[in-house]
């Protein structure tokens, strides 16, 4: 009879850890992607804010000297800021001139592992005065 | 002389009680932080998404001024009330929704909308000047919300 307890309490304690093993294996899962979502949402809040000012900033001040002051730098013909951990804002110039002014567009954009977030548009038109 | 007999502490069944509660505690604590991790994400998205419509609604704002003071210089300060219409209907055809043009104190008053998604508008308006400095002054830039508001009672928690 001992012998038979004994023996059931082991099974039972096998089992039990079996039952357990198996339900942390879905568990560690669903863990694992709340943390995950946590950061992508923290990065994403980020790269949002720093969009934004890029877009104030440089809807009020020369595009060029506003994007070197933010921390961007030059490749080709874009911007590039790489201060946001898992995510890099690429900001691309584009001026138009007609004969009443100048149009001002910056179109920032946000990728993470090469695919975009978001863009974001900013654009300043400066009138020429009359003569 | 009898041997002191060892008994069971352990009851068959209290492992697999306590495996049960053990595993529905970290199963709550799980869906809790999943749930919350994915309506941050859901409110992370939705604030990307109105912050995107609000800045294209801006950049498509300057087009559309630029368009308007391209038409404006091409007119030569020659704009009155007579030819308002046609050069409403031109902005209207250029794509300046909601372009009107009306005579205040013997000034022209420019103003026209565009649209910033969720139910918002960004409406602007301004004064066209008689080719003084710049050919138009902006006086409105305003962000503003379509949606009705309610008669509902509102509970506020803290303050007014």
């Amino acid at each position: 009879m001992k012998n038979y307890k004994g023996n059931m309490l082991l099974i039972e304690f096998v089992i039990v850890i079996l039952f357990f093993a198996l339900s942390q294996v879905v568990l560690v899962q669903v863990f694992a992607d709340a943390h995950r979502r946590t950061v992508n949402t923290a990065r994403l809040n980020q790269a949002l804010a720093y969009a934004e000012n890029t877009a104030e900033v440089v809807s009020v001040q020369s595009p060029r000297d506003a994007l070197v002051k933010l921390g961007y730098f030059q490749i080709g013909e874009e911007y590039l800021y790489t201060g946001i951990d898992g995510v890099e804002l690429y900001a691309y110039l584009e001026t138009i001139a007609q004969p009443s002014g100048q149009l001002f567009h910056v179109e920032i954009r946000a990728e993470r592992e090469n695919q975009t977030l978001f863009t974001l548009p900013s654009a300043r038109y400066l009138a020429t005065e009359v003569e | 002389m009898n041997k002191q007999k060892s008994e069971y502490r352990i009851g068959v069944g209290a492992s697999s009680i306590l495996m049960v509660l053990v595993v529905l505690a970290l199963t709550a604590l799980g869906l809790l932080s999943f749930g919350g991790a994915r309506n941050a994400e859901t409110l992370a998205n939705r604030s990307m998404q109105m912050s995107t419509g609000y800045h294209q609604a801006a950049a498509t704002a300057q087009r559309q001024l630029a368009i308007m003071d391209d038409a404006l210089q091409r007119t030569m300060g020659e704009l009155d009330v007579e030819s308002a219409a046609n050069f409403c209907e031109e902005m209207q055809k250029k794509g300046l929704v909601g372009f009107s043009l009306n005579e205040e104190a013997d000034m022209l008053l420019f103003s026209f909308h565009v649209n910033a998604l969720y139910d918002r508008e960004l409406q602007l308006a301004g004064r066209i000047l008689p080719q003084v400095g710049t050919r138009y002054q902006l006086t409105r830039h305003e962000l503003v919300s379509l949606q009705p508001e309610d008669d509902e009672p509102h509970f506020f928690l803290m303050g007014d």
